[in-house]
């Protein structure tokens, strides 16, 4: 078969130039340390890599509110804990004002007590997260929890709703508890008369002028309306324990799909270094090949010979 | 005597055409679309002499291009094929490579968006985040109306690229017009230039990268162009070349007319199929309009769901959320995706609806309400409890099903545990809860929601439809590869009989030296003759 002059040069020439390219492509993959240098190498590789970007990046909004949620909870934990402590202080007092042998003063004593523990359970009752939101107000964040009349009652202004967030993409955990329902109120019964709700406050207060009045069936409601108080502090407090412990364990398992999510990456997106020297060691090989060959095949001619 | 100097004289002169034909050869290896020459010889008339024919010998026969219509029209078809594939590929990929990358994809812009959404969520009271999702809003629509620029501005490429190959065909279609007034010139082939026969093989090659072509040749080398076959519109005629025009649509960038003016009236054309005007015209219709079609879609999509959420929910103001995106889109498509909130309290992080239970409920019932959608009046009422009556809604009885389901303007309530007689909620807009976030978990839950019929999410879509383009243009990647094979091996053979080598050409000039060397040989014998007889005395 004849082969013209022409055709060897551009046949030649157009190996060489592939071979080059190739080259220039394997290079830009080992200067980025990239499996592909523009997405349209692989669309399906690069889609691939931007729904596994879109997953990480959603494991990183997922930690963000656990460390929320963490922060809030222990803000909660520290405010719920303290309101324990002083709900068993004031426990202890009752118990010591429903004694008999006290005189007036002795209750006197007992009942200034007990008014500054309440103060310093009011002042727990308003405790703020770090971004200054209530965290006993429900969702009303921006308003304190209680306030005080005019009349010395403190009363609830907070609403009863419950925030939670997204700490997975199945799993939700909440990071409050309304006011209401930590410092929670009892059920009064007052012979002859409907029972009625009284508020946590109204109780340290009622038990507060009982012991001033020296009003001995006060007293002793008092008493099993404080152990219910305390009770109901308690249960908060397990309440807590559970919601922080969803938060520790889904931390755990966030660990786990994160490490995951970026083995999977590193496998689509990131170039096998000794594999890719490989194959341009091969590649440089076939273009040297390539030159050498055409550089020796253009001399052959027979004008060469013609002398 | 006499006829050995002729004999000698004639062969000169043809071994010298015949090495200025090698030479010619030579002197063309390089110039495109040259076609081999070959000179041939033909014996002279012979002479009756005494008994028998002396023959008188040779004369230069013709100078022929070395030249196969088969090979040429192979090579011009496996053109047109391979043509077809290079802007599809080209075009494809610069769509790909836009809407793939992680700087300029939507993918980037989406995850942004619903991280934001999720962590307003985690404080909605906080002005920060509520600015950081209005910019990240603000991020998307531009992300929208930057890809739908980018896929503008391949339109415009495109279209300025078929009116390019369009004013080329129709320059081609001249020149070869001209050509082949020259041709007509001559009655046979034979004796046409073989220069003007390689301009014409030249044009037509031309042709062919452009749209597929018909060639019909007459017995003089004139040609007949039509489009396709030999029922397209007609090219060039011996009468006239056609003149091609192309409308286009902005509304429907896959349908491009093009129009040809074959009798001093335009109409439309069917027959542009291969080349790369065809590779151009499937490119819009298969490529870019469905692309196109598809962003507005989303866009449509992505705002009124987005607006959906927001428009259900109370902001920091109390009040109820208004549209986040312009719902125009639905008429401007991507183009006109834009962000009307400017006020970060504006944002509609909080549940529309406030259920309060009565202070002095003494049951254990709650209330909880479903999805509201879009453009449902907010309620306002007391539900109460009584056992005597039942439920009722502001005094008026209501039927509640026994899994403590009722619907009321609109929205589905539920009632979960049993309450106690005399037991109210109250029912209204949610005005105190900056804290609220239930309208953000939504909006970042959107994320995943199966918002296409098929069941795919907004991103899940998207990435189809990088995966969709990127499909196409490897398909037309391997047609490339396998039509340039097939282009490479019509060069080969095209190559094979009209390609100048120089082996070749060298070996021919050694022959016709010789022959010529000894052509002379005959003038110096017959001369040497002549003075032998001269000589005799």
């Amino acid at each position: 078969m004849k082969i013209s002059n022409s055709q060897l040069f551009d046949t030649s020439i157009g190996q060489m130039t592939q071979k080059q390219s190739e080259i220039s492509q394997m290079q830009a993959k080992l200067a980025s340390g990239k499996q592909l240098v523009k997405p349209s190498d692989d669309a399906h590789k690069a889609a691939l890599i931007q729904r596994l970007n879109s997953a990480m990046q959603r494991q990183d909004v997922f930690e963000s509110s656990l460390n929320r949620a963490d922060s809030r909870l222990a803000t909660e934990q520290t405010a719920v804990m303290g309101a324990e402590n002083i709900l068993q202080r004031i426990r202890e007092l009752a118990i010591q004002g429903t004694n008999g042998g006290l005189n007036d003063s002795d209750r006197e004593t007992i009942a200034k007590e007990v008014n500054s523990l309440r103060d310093s359970l009011f002042s727990l009752s308003n405790t703020q997260d770090t971004s200054g939101n209530y965290i006993f107000s429900g969702t009303a964040v921006k308003s304190p929890a209680y306030v005080i009349g005019e009349d010395g009652a403190i009363t609830y202004q907070g609403n009863q709703n419950q925030t939670s967030v997204d700490i997975s993409e199945t799993r939700r955990v909440a990071i409050n508890r309304p006011g209401e329902q930590v410092f929670s109120s009892v059920g009064r019964t007052i012979a002859g008369a409907e029972s009625e709700v009284v508020g946590f406050f109204q109780v340290l207060s009622d038990f507060s002028t009982a012991l001033t009045a020296g009003n001995g069936e006060g007293l002793s409601q008092g008493l099993t309306e404080i152990s219910a108080l305390t009770d109901g502090m308690a249960m908060s407090l397990a309440d807590l324990g559970g919601r922080m412990n969803t938060v520790d364990s889904q931390r755990d398992i966030l660990a786990d799909t994160k490490l995951r999510y970026q083995e999977l990456l590193s496998n689509a997106e990131d170039l096998d270094y000794a594999t890719a020297v490989t194959k341009l060691s091969a590649q440089i090989l076939s273009l040297e090949a390539a030159q050498a060959s055409f550089a020796k095949i253009s001399q052959l001619n027979l004008f060469d010979y013609l002398r | 005597m006499f006829d050995l100097l002729s004999v000698g004289a004639g062969a000169t002169q043809l071994y010298r055409s015949a090495l200025t034909t090698v030479s010619n050869n030579i002197a063309n290896m390089n110039t495109d679309g040259y076609t081999r020459q070959v000179s041939s010889s033909e014996q002279n008339t012979p002479i009756l002499q005494a008994g028998g024919y002396i023959g008188s010998g040779a004369y230069l026969g013709n100078i022929t291009r070395a030249f196969s219509e088969f090979n040429e029209s192979n090579l011009r078809n496996s053109s047109s094929e391979l043509a077809t594939q290079d802007p599809m590929i080209k075009y494809a990929d610069r769509i790909v490579d836009v809407m793939g990358s992680d700087t300029s994809s939507l993918s980037g812009a989406f995850d942004q968006f619903f991280s934001s959404a999720s962590n307003l969520s985690s404080d909605p009271a906080s002005g920060a985040l509520r600015n950081l999702f209005l910019r990240d809003a603000d991020g998307l629509a531009i992300r929208f109306r930057e890809l739908d620029g980018q896929l503008n501005n391949i339109e415009d490429e495109t279209q300025s690229e078929i009116n390019l190959k369009l004013t080329t065909l129709n320059e081609l279609g001249k020149q070869l017009y001209a050509v082949n007034q020259q041709l007509s010139k001559k009655t046979t082939l034979d004796t046409q230039p073989a220069n003007l026969l390689d301009e014409r093989d030249s044009i037509l090659r031309d042709m062919a990268n452009i749209a597929k072509i018909h060639v019909k040749q007459s017995t003089s080398g004139t040609v007949e162009i039509r489009l396709d076959n030999e029922n397209g519109t007609s090219v060039v005629d011996p009468l006239r070349a056609t003149v091609f025009s192309a409308n286009f649509n902005a509304a429907q960038p896959g349908a491009v007319e093009i129009l040809a003016n074959v009798y001093g009236a335009a109409g439309p054309t069917n027959s542009v199929t291969g080349g790369s005007l065809g590779g151009l015209l499937n490119f819009r219709s298969q490529v870019l309009a469905p692309t196109m079609t598809e962003l507005d879609a989303l866009a449509v999509m992505a705002t009124t769901q987005i607006n959906a959420i927001q428009t259900t929910g109370v902001d920091a103001n109390g009040e109820r959320g208004t549209a986040l995106f312009d719902a125009e889109v639905a008429t401007t498509g991507a183009a006109g995706f834009s962000l009307l909130q400017s006020d970060p309290s504006k944002v509609a992080a909080a549940g529309l609806l406030q259920v309060s239970a009565n202070f002095a409920n003494t049951g254990g019932a709650s209330l909880d309400y479903g999805q509201i959608a879009e453009g449902t009046a907010t309620p306002n009422f007391t539900l109460n409890y009584t056992t005597a009556g039942g439920y009722a809604v502001d005094g008026a009885a209501v039927a509640v099903n026994a899994n403590g389901m009722f619907i009321y303007q609109d929205i589905s309530y539920t009632v979960t545990g049993t309450p106690a007689d005399g037991d109210s909620f109250i029912v209204g807009l949610n005005t105190a809860g900056m804290g609220d976030n239930r309208n953000m978990l939504l909006m970042g839950r959107l994320q995943d929601k199966e918002t296409y019929a098929d069941g795919r999410s907004m991103g899940e879509g998207y990435l189809d439809l990088v995966r969709t383009v990127g499909n196409t243009s490897a398909l037309a990647k391997i047609s490339q590869d396998a039509l340039q094979a097939v282009k490479d091996q019509a060069v080969v053979e095209k190559d094979k009989l009209s390609g100048v080598s120089l082996d070749q050409e060298a070996a021919d000039l050694i022959r016709f030296q010789q022959a010529f060397q000894a052509s002379a040989q005959i003038i110096q014998t017959a001369t040497k003759m002549f003075d032998s007889i001269l000589g005799i005395r």
